[in-house]
């Protein structure tokens, strides 16, 4: 497909590689569990839930990883701290995947992010995410509990543009001394996950998608999005869901293309039961871009990229 | 960026609502969730996010001088906050340096598209009525009903209208310009003028032009042709 003048860097977090060209590493794939509305969730205050169905949903995207070759994380997110805590320990135990650790409260994340120190998978963790409402109290916890890894979000809510989430991750914000990108280095995170911030369409969806493209050229990182936000919450689609759902679903899905084709490396799928739906479709784009790589290029394919395991 | 104007159609900017009677007083937002409610309100909505859907709210209520009554009711978004960060908003407005919503508890309160002068147009126009963690639609229907006969009639201002979202397209404009002259165009062979050289011209796919230019630029290689990508 296409090739970056500058270095692409490729990280191993718990034993996934994330990173690279198109064609050269497989997309990693998340699904989000226990999220807002998930129905596994019974008590999303205290965190209980259908054990068996979370399981059940957790297996199903191991399968599709190891019948695609798309390598797995799983998006934890949680309200509280009690419910961050056990859906860790769940989650922990049943894969060995890695974990992203995310709530839109930072005490939450920073909890999971400790106790995932205190029980031994800080390796396989992502914090999710280091954002620009980052307060120095939730900065001085990172810098205690040094996780290598993080989800760096280019959400800029004055400037959607490719300028502006650029702006996020290089220039001083909001009284700080560095962007983004240098206070995760500084907090020791050496393996920050670029994440284009989606935004509503008409609200700058346009230019989250294609600062895929401009921030690997730019900063060789590994990058991505939860790009299936945007139809989500597309009103149009959204009416039009109550009528066809299979359109919807059909958008929601194919999204994902639309920034693998940017040389995305990492998707943020969003509910984990659509793992049967969403490997397949990134699996087959893979292989186009792996072809393509292999033959004008000639750079092979890793061995377990869905170019060698399904054709 | 504000606009004054009577011709327009309301609401401005699309999103999940849906509007009932426009001649009404009261604006209804359910967060999170929809509601059905059974009332005479004027516009009925979702907003989940502190940030662009609240500036989209501010958009649409302001653009309406008979709205009067700012009704938040619906379960809490997790973590985003979004009606307390709504409450916050009426009661203190936004820091106009970081525009960060004074006292919000949000993820990331900030309302950085709209002017502030929308901003205090919105805390003046509209009452807030805090009904947040209310889900029982008979007791927002009844609620939107005392409101209604309390209706105090059309703000005492002409609707605000913003150019929301429509970024001015000469930024976009793309003009590529060469001091070069084609020697052999079938081949792309041209005379770079500046250093009077012959060299074969470049044509490059622009994906970003600012703060720098990154473009995609078919090379070939000696295995085969592949796109280049890079930051010039």
């Amino acid at each position: 497909m296409f090739v970056f003048e500058r270095e692409q860097y490729i990280h191993t977090i718990g034993g996934v590689r994330i990173g690279g060209v198109p064609g050269e590493t497989p997309t990693v794939l998340a699904g989000t569990i226990f999220y807002s509305g998930d129905k596994t969730v019974t008590d999303s205050k205290r965190g209980a839930f259908d054990k068996k169905a979370a399981e059940d949903l957790i297996h199903r995207q191991d399968e599709q990883s190891a019948l695609t070759g798309n390598p797995c994380m799983v998006q934890v997110f949680a309200e509280s701290t009690p419910a961050m805590l056990g859906y860790l320990g769940f989650v922990a135990d049943m894969s060995s995947a890695p974990i992203l650790i995310d709530s839109t409260e930072a005490a939450v994340r920073l909890a999971g992010l400790r106790y995932a120190e205190e029980s031994g998978f800080l390796d396989r963790a992502i914090y999710n995410s280091l954002n620009i409402s980052a307060t120095q109290d939730e900065l001085n916890m990172l810098a205690e509990l040094r996780p290598t890894s993080a989800i760096v979000l280019a959400f800029n809510p004055r400037d959607s543009t490719i300028a502006g989430r650029r702006a996020v991750l290089e220039q001083p914000q909001l009284g700080r001394a560095g962007g983004l990108l240098a206070t995760a280095n500084e907090l020791g995170i050496s393996k920050p996950l670029i994440d284009t911030a989606t935004t509503a369409m008409g609200a700058g969806a346009g230019s989250s998608v294609s600062f895929v493209m401009v921030a690997k050229t730019v900063y060789g990182q590994p990058t991505g999005s939860g790009i299936h936000n945007a139809p989500a919450s597309w009103a149009w689609l959204r009416k039009l869901k109550k009528t066809n759902r299979a359109a919807y679903e059909a958008c929601d899905i194919s999204s994902g293309l639309l920034i693998q084709s940017m040389g995305a490396n990492f998707i943020l799928y969003g509910p984990i039961a659509n793992s049967d739906r969403v490997f397949p479709v990134i699996a087959m784009a893979d292989v186009f871009a792996a072809e393509s790589l292999r033959d004008e290029f000639g750079v092979e394919p890793a061995e377990n990229h869905p170019f060698h395991k399904l054709l | 960026m504000s606009t004054r104007a009577t011709r327009r159609e309301w609401p401005p900017v699309p999103g999940d609502f849906e509007v009932r009677n426009s001649a009404g007083s009261v604006a209804l937002c359910t967060l999170g969730k929809k509601i059905d409610v059974d009332a005479e309100y004027a516009i009925i909505g979702t907003c989940k996010t502190e940030n662009i859907g609240i500036e989209r709210m501010v958009v649409n209520t302001i653009s309406n001088p008979k709205l009067r009554f700012f009704v938040v009711a619906g379960p809490e978004v997790p973590g985003h906050k979004t009606g307390s960060s709504i409450r916050s908003l009426f009661a203190g407005g936004v820091d106009p340096k970081t525009r960060r919503i004074a006292e919000a508890e949000g993820a990331i309160p900030y309302l950085e598209n709209v002017p502030l002068e929308a901003i205090d147009r919105f805390r003046s126009q509209l009452e807030l009525i805090d009904m947040i963690d209310v889900v029982d639609a008979a007791s927002i229907a009844e609620t939107v009903g005392e409101l209604e006969r309390r209706n105090p009639g059309p703000f005492s201002e002409e609707a605000m209208w913003l150019d929301y979202g429509r970024r001015a397209a000469t930024k976009a404009r793309l003009v590529t310009q060469t001091g070069d002259i084609s020697v052999i165009p079938e081949y792309g062979l041209v005379l770079d003028l500046n250093f009077l050289l012959l060299h074969t011209q470049q044509s490059v796919v622009v994906v970003a032009t600012h703060p720098s230019r990154t473009v995609v630029e078919p090379r070939a290689v000696e295995t085969g042709t592949v796109l280049f990508v890079r930051e010039e």
